[in-house]
C-alpha cells in the first residue's frame, strides 16, 4: 500500500514538474531566440551592415557586454558599416574551449589567441590576411610597423599581435620590503644568477617560517622556466641560446644552462624553499603574495614588472633581471580571423579600428564612462565610487587591447612612452619577427607536448631529481621526434634570415 | 539462520561502521570547509572542527546570483531530460517485447550494437557540432551521449517481459483500445518501479553531468551547477595567467575563494542527497529486476 | 491474398514501429553517424574540409600514435585499472552485500545501505574536491592531522605517482561499491532460505554455507556484470583519471588512459587527427574484446551469454 501511495505521489509530482518546467523553458527559449534571429536578418538586409562576432578571454567582468557593444556599434556602424558582437570567456573556460574553437565548430569571425597562434595556423583555422591588412589595416601597420611580423609566417600574415612589451628577459620578482628589512637589498639586486638567491631564500625562510620562499609565477599553467634568457622561437622545441648572435637552433633541454637551473631548483626543493605541492600549485604568485604567503618567483620581467607587480600585489616589489632585455617575436596576445568566416573584410576593418581608435579601445577595455569607469584628476581610469573589481558589471581589462586607450589608475603613467622606447631601442633577437610554422610537424609536437607534460613541471620545480630524470626526459623527447622539429625550425629560420 | 553467532554480528557492524565513516568523512570535511574562515583553511588545513564558523561563502554565492541561473538550467535539463528519456526508452523497450513483431531481431541488434561499438568522443563531437549544430543550445545538455542508453532499454525490456502479462494486453485490444492507448494507460502504470528506477538513474546522470557542458557549451546562459563547479576549478588554475607581466595591465584579481568553491560544491550535491531517500526503494528494486539477467 | 495479409500485418504492427522510432532516430544520430565519423582518424583535419573532405593522410596518424610511448602506456593503464576494478569491485561488493544481508534487524541494514550508496550520487567533480581536501599537500587532512602529528614528513601526493594506483582504486571502490553491492544483495535475498536451513542442520559453518550456497547462486550475476565490464575494458571514467588527480603532469604515467589521451588531444594539443585515431583504436579493439568474451561465455554456459 505504502509503495503504491509513494509511487502515486512520485508520478504526479513528476508530471506536474514536467508540465511547468516544459512550459516555462520552451516558451522562454523560443521567445528569446526566435525574434532576435529574425530581427538580425531583417536589419542586415536593407542597410547592408555586416555582422561579426569576436571571442576573447577575460579575467574581468562582462555582464554589461551588450550595452557596451551597442556603444561600440554607434561608432563602427557609421564609420565602417560593421556591427560587432563580443563574447568574453573566463580564463578557465577559455583554455578548455580554445582548441574546440579552432576546430571550426563555433560561429565566430575574430578569435583571440592567448599564448600563440601556431595551432590556429596548423589546423587551417587562421585566415591568410596578407592582402586584407594592406587594404583595410593601414592604421595597424602605421602603429605596429615591423612588430607586425610576429603574426607572419613565411610571408603570410595570419595574426595581428597587440602592441605590447616585446622586450623582456628572465627575472626574479620578490618582496622588496622583506629584503630591505633583512638587510639584503643589495644582495638581491646583484643576484643575477639563480643560485645567487640561495642565501636570500635561506634567510627569508628563517625569518618568516610561515612564508614559502619560492613559488611558481602562474600556478601550473606556465612552466617555471618558460621565460628564459633564451629565445624559444614560439615553443620549447628548439631555441636560440644567445638570441643576439646564435643562428643555430638548439635543444634547450640538453644545454648545461638548463641542467643547472634544474639542479638549483632541486636543491631548493630539498631544502624546503618550495612548497611540497609546487607541481600542482593552483594559486598565482600575485594571490599568494597578497596574503603574505610567498616571497619570490621567476618570471618574464622588463622595465614595467616592478611597478606592475607592486600595484597588483599591493606590496612593494622588486625585480632583478638575469640578463639584458631582448626584443623578440611577440604573439602572446594576438588576433586571427577564422578561415571559415563569411565577412573577412568586415573583420579586418573592425580590427583596424579597434587597434587604433582610442574611443573604441577604451570602450572595449573599460566600458562606458560614468557607468563602468570614471576619470581621476590625472586623466586615468578608475572604478566609480562604491564599485570595485568584484562588483563592477563591465571591465574586460586592458590586457587584450592595444595601447590606444586611457590608462588605468594602477598603471605606470609613462607606460606607453616607455613601451615604445624599449621596443625601439632595446637589443633585438635575430629571430625577431620569426614565427614557426608547425603544419608539417603537428603530430611530433603533440607527442612532444605529451612528453613535456610528464617531465617538465617536475624538473623545473625541482620535484624530480635532474640527475636521474633529465637524461630520461631528453631521451623521451628525442624518441618523440624532437630532432625532426628542430631541423624543421632551423630550415625555416634559415629561410627567414636569408630574406 | 545459522546459530546465533554474536561474533559475526559484531564483526559485521564494525566493518560496516568503518565503511560508513570512510564514506561520510570526506563529505563532512567539505561541508566544514564551506563554513570555515578562509584563513583557517590556509593556515591549519581542512578540519572537521573549524576554529571559526563563517558563513560568508554562502552569503556570497546567494547574493552574487549566478548560482540561481545555473540551478535553473540544471533543474530544467534534469526534468525534461529524464521525462523524455523515460518515454523514449520505455517505448522502444516495449516494442522489443511485442510477440511476432517482424524485424524484432534486427531492432534488438540495432540497439545492442551501440553498446558494443561506438565512434568515440572526437567523431561524436564533430558530428553533433558540424551536422546538427548543437553548440550553445539547450539540446546540447539533453541529447549527446546521455539521452537514451541501450543498457536501460535492456533492463526495461526484461522488466516488461517478466511483469506485463500478454493476456491483459490482448483483452485490452479486444476492448478496442489503440496500441498507444494500451501502452500509456496499461503498460506504463504497471511499470512504475522500473520507471522510477531508470528515471532516477537518468535524473542522477543529468544532474551530475558536466561533460556535455564542457564540450558543447560556451554560452554563459546554459551553464549548469556542475559545469560551474568545473569552470571554477579550472579558472583557479588559469586566472593567474592574465597577470602576465608583459601585458602591462594591472586591473583585476577575481578568484572564487576556497570557501566559495566548497560552498558551491555543497549546494551542488545537496538536492540529490535530499531526494535520494525517497527514491532509494525504487532504485534498488528496479536494479534487481534488470540485473539478474541483462 | 498474401498482399492483404502483408497489409494487415503492417497495419497491425505500424504503431509499434512508431513507438520505436524516436529511439531508432536517436541511436542513429548519437551512435551510428559518429561511427562514420571515425574516418577522421585517416585525415589531417582542417576547418575548411570538415569531417569528410579534409585531406586524407592514410595511416600516418596511427603510425604516430603507435610509435610513441603513449600508446602502450594508455593501453596498459586502461586495461590494468579495469581488471583491478572488475576483480576487486566484485569481491568487495559481494563481501559488503553479504555483511548487510546477514545483519540482524532491518533498521541498521537500511541505514548502512543508505550511507554506502551516498557516494554514487556525487559527480566526479565533487569527488575530486573531496579527494583534494583529504590529500592536498599543504592543507590536506592526511598531512595536517595524521602525518605531521605522527612526526612523519608530509607527502605531496599530487606529485608522487607511486600512491596513485591505490588512490584511484580506492576512489573507484568508494564511489561504486554501493550500487554493485545492491545487485548482489538483491540476489542473496532471492536465494531459497531452505537451502541454508538444510545446510545448518547438516552442521555446516557460516563460511561453508557462504562458499557452497551463496556464491554459486550469485554466479550468473557475476558473469553478466563481468561481461558488461569487459566490454568496457577499453573505456575509462574520464573524470576519475583526469579531474581527481587534478591533471597533474607528474602522475601521467599512472593516470593516462585512452580517454584522457583523447581528451588531451582534442582540448589541449588541438590535434584532432591523432585524437580520432585513438578513438578508432579504442572502438575497434574494445569491440573485438567484447566479441571474444561473449564467445567464451557462450561456450561455457550458453544461457549467460549476452547475445
Amino acid at each position: 500500500m505504502r509503495k503504491k501511495i509513494l509511487s502515486l505521489i512520485l508520478s504526479t509530482a513528476m508530471a506536474v514538474s514536467v508540465l511547468t518546467a516544459c512550459g516555462s523553458s520552451s516558451t522562454g527559449t523560443v521567445e528569446e531566440n526566435a525574434p532576435s534571429d529574425n530581427s538580425d536578418e531583417s536589419s542586415e538586409a536593407p542597410k547592408e551592415i555586416e555582422k561579426i562576432k569576436v571571442f576573447v578571454p577575460t579575467g574581468g567582468k562582462a555582464d554589461d557586454i551588450e550595452e557596451v557593444m551597442a556603444a561600440v556599434n554607434e561608432i563602427t556602424i557609421p564609420e565602417i558599416g560593421v556591427e560587432v558582437e563580443f563574447k568574453a570567456y573566463e580564463f578557465g573556460q577559455w583554455f578548455q574551449q580554445y582548441s574546440l574553437f579552432l576546430s571550426g565548430t563555433e560561429d565566430v569571425d575574430i578569435l583571440a589567441n592567448y599564448g600563440g597562434y601556431l595551432n590556429a595556423v596548423s589546423q587551417g583555422a587562421a585566415y591568410d590576411m596578407t592582402d586584407l591588412i594592406q587594404e583595410y589595416g593601414q592604421d595597424i601597420i602605421a602603429r605596429e610597423g615591423d612588430y607586425l611580423k610576429s603574426g607572419e609566417i613565411d610571408g603570410h600574415q595570419y595574426a595581428i599581435p597587440i602592441y605590447a612589451g616585446y622586450s623582456w628577459t628572465m627575472g626574479m620578482i620578490y618582496r622588496k620590503d622583506i629584503v630591505d628589512e633583512l638587510g639584503l637589498t643589495e644582495a638581491a639586486e646583484k643576484a643575477t644568477k639563480l643560485e645567487d638567491w640561495e642565501p636570500i631564500l635561506a634567510a627569508v625562510k628563517k625569518a618568516y617560517p610561515d612564508m614559502t620562499p619560492y613559488v611558481l609565477n602562474n600556478g601550473t599553467t606556465a612552466s617555471n622556466f618558460k621565460y628564459g634568457t633564451w629565445d624559444d622561437l614560439g615553443n620549447f622545441y628548439g631555441v636560440l641560446m644567445d638570441p643576439i648572435k646564435d643562428k643555430e637552433v638548439k635543444d634547450v633541454f640538453e644545454t648545461d644552462e638548463y641542467a643547472h637551473l634544474c639542479e638549483v631548483m632541486h636543491d631548493w626543493y630539498q631544502k624546503g624553499y618550495c612548497d611540497k605541492d609546487i607541481q600542482t600549485q593552483t594559486d598565482s604568485f600575485t594571490v599568494l603574495t597578497k596574503n603574505d604567503a610567498a616571497f619570490c618567483t621567476l618570471g618574464q620581467a622588463d622595465f614595467n614588472t616592478a611597478f606592475y607587480q607592486s600595484t597588483t600585489c599591493n606590496k612593494p616589489m622588486g625585480v632583478t633581471l638575469f640578463d639584458d632585455q631582448i626584443a623578440r617575436t611577440y604573439n602572446n596576445v594576438c588576433y586571427t580571423i577564422m578561415s571559415n568566416t563569411e565577412h573577412p573584410e568586415a573583420a579586418m576593418k573592425f580590427m583596424n579600428l579597434w587597434m587604433s581608435n582610442e574611443k573604441v579601445g577604451t570602450l572595449i577595455s573599460y566600458g562606458i564612462e560614468g557607468k563602468h569607469y570614471v576619470l581621476d584628476e590625472n586623466g586615468m581610469g578608475k572604478y566609480p565610487d562604491g564599485v570595485d573589481a568584484t562588483s563592477t558589471t563591465y571591465h574586460l581589462g586592458s590586457n587584450l587591447s592595444n595601447i590606444n586607450r586611457i590608462l588605468w589608475e594602477t598603471e605606470n603613467p609613462e607606460y606607453p612612452e616607455l613601451l615604445v622606447e624599449h621596443n625601439t631601442n632595446d637589443k633585438k633577437s635575430i629571430a625577431l619577427g620569426f614565427s614557426f610554422d608547425t603544419t608539417n610537424v603537428t603530430n611530433e609536437i603533440t607527442q612532444l607536448d605529451n612528453v613535456c607534460s610528464k617531465y617538465q613541471a617536475g624538473l623545473e620545480t625541482g620535484t624530480l631529481d635532474p640527475e636521474q630524470y633529465l637524461p630520461e626526459f631528453v631521451q623521451a623527447l628525442k624518441d618523440a621526434g624532437l630532432e625532426k622539429v628542430i631541423a624543421e625550425k632551423q630550415a625555416q629560420l634559415d629561410a627567414f634570415l636569408a630574406e | 539462520m545459522v546459530k546465533n553467532d554474536r561474533g559475526f554480528q559484531i564483526l559485521a557492524h564494525v566493518l560496516l561502521i568503518l565503511m560508513g565513516v570512510l564514506v561520510v568523512f570526506p563529505i563532512l570535511l567539505l561541508v566544514m570547509a564551506s563554513i570555515s574562515a578562509e584563513s583557517d583553511i590556509i593556515k591549519y588545513g581542512y578540519s572537521l572542527f573549524p576554529k571559526h564558523i563563517d558563513f560568508t561563502s554562502y552569503n556570497f554565492i546567494f547574493s552574487e546570483g549566478s548560482i540561481y541561473h545555473a540551478y535553473l538550467i540544471t533543474v530544467i535539463v534534469t526534468v525534461i531530460g529524464t521525462v523524455a528519456s523515460v518515454i523514449v526508452t520505455t517505448m522502444i523497450s516495449y516494442t522489443l517485447t511485442v510477440p511476432g513483431l517482424p524485424g524484432k531481431q534486427i531492432l534488438s541488434f540495432y540497439v545492442l550494437f551501440t553498446m558494443l561499438f561506438s565512434g568515440g568522443l572526437v567523431p561524436s563531437y564533430m558530428s553533433w557540432c558540424n551536422l546538427f549544430h548543437i553548440k550553445n543550445t539547450i539540446w546540447a545538455l539533453l541529447f549527446p551521449f546521455i539521452f537514451v542508453s541501450a543498457f536501460h532499454i535492456m533492463i526495461t525490456r526484461t522488466y516488461f517481459q517478466n511483469n506485463i502479462p500478454q493476456e491483459i494486453l490482448e483483452s485490452a485490444r479486444m476492448d478496442g483500445l489503440s496500441e498507444f492507448g494500451i501502452f500509456f494507460r496499461m503498460v506504463l502504470p504497471l511499470s512504475k518501479p522500473i520507471i522510477a528506477t531508470i528515471g532516477f538513474m537518468k535524473a542522477l546522470m543529468y544532474w551530475n553531468d558536466w561533460k556535455n557542458s564542457l564540450y558543447f557549451v560556451t554560452d554563459k546562459q546554459y551553464v549548469s551547477v556542475q559545469a560551474l563547479l568545473n569552470n571554477m576549478l579550472t579558472n583557479v588554475q588559469y586566472l593567474s595567467q592574465s597577470m602576465d607581466a608583459s601585458l602591462g595591465a594591472t586591473d583585476m584579481v577575481n578568484i572564487p575563494t576556497l570557501g566559495i568553491r566548497m560552498a558551491i560544491a555543497v549546494v551542488g550535491m545537496l538536492p540529490m542527497i535530499v531526494l535520494y531517500p525517497f527514491f532509494q526503494k525504487y532504485y534498488m528494486e528496479g536494479l534487481t529486476v534488470g540485473a539478474v539477467k541483462g | 491474398m498474401s498482399k492483404t495479409n502483408a497489409f494487415v500485418k503492417i497495419k497491425k504492427y505500424f504503431p509499434f514501429y512508431l513507438m520505436a522510432l524516436p529511439g531508432i532516430i536517436y541511436f542513429f544520430i548519437n551512435s551510428y553517424i559518429p561511427m562514420g565519423g571515425l574516418i577522421l582518424a585517416f585525415e589531417k583535419y582542417t576547418v575548411k574540409g570538415g569531417i569528410f573532405r579534409s585531406p586524407k593522410v592514410g595511416l600516418s596518424n596511427f603510425k604516430f600514435l603507435f610509435s610513441s610511448a603513449d600508446a602502450w602506456l594508455m593501453t596498459r593503464n586502461t586495461i590494468a585499472y579495469n581488471l583491478v576494478f572488475i576483480v576487486l569491485g566484485t569481491v568487495v561488493a559481494i563481501v559488503v552485500a553479504y555483511l548487510l544481508h546477514e545483519l540482524k534487524g532491518n533498521l541498521p541494514r537500511k541505514i548502512y545501505q543508505t550511507i554506502i550508496l551516498f557516494p554514487s550520487l556525487l559527480s566526479i567533480i565533487i569527488v575530486s574536491y573531496l579527494v583534494n581536501a583529504v590529500l592536498a599537500g599543504d592543507t590536506g587532512f592526511i598531512n595536517n592531522y595524521i602525518l605531521i602529528p605522527l612526526g612523519i614528513d608530509p607527502i605531496s601526493f599530487y606529485s608522487e605517482p607511486k600512491f596513485w594506483p591505490f588512490i584511484l582504486i580506492f576512489v573507484h571502490l568508494w564511489q561504486m561499491t554501493g550500487t554493485s553491492c545492491i545487485l548482489y544483495l538483491a540476489n542473496m535475498s532471492a536465494i531459497d532460505s531452505g537451502l541454508y536451513e538444510a545446510a545448518s542442520l547438516d552442521g555446516a559453518s557460516r563460511w561453508h554455507a557462504f562458499i557452497n550456497i551463496t556464491i554459486p547462486c550469485l554466479v550468473p550475476t557475476i558473469i553478466t556484470l563481468t561481461i558488461l565490464a569487459v566490454g568496457k575494458i577499453f573505456n575509462s571514467d574520464f573524470g576519475l583519471f583526469y579531474q581527481v588527480p587534478m591533471n597533474s603532469g607528474a602522475l601521467i604515467d599512472v593516470t593516462q588512459t585512452i580517454d584522457t589521451y583523447v581528451y588531451r588531444g582534442l582540448m589541449n594539443t588541438a590535434n584532432l587527427g591523432m585524437s580520432a585515431a585513438a578513438c578508432f583504436y579504442q572502438s575497434v579493439v574494445g569491440f573485438i574484446l567484447v566479441m571474444i568474451t561473449n564467445h567464451l561465455v557462450k561456450k561455457l554456459s550458453k544461457e549467460n551469454a549476452m547475445f
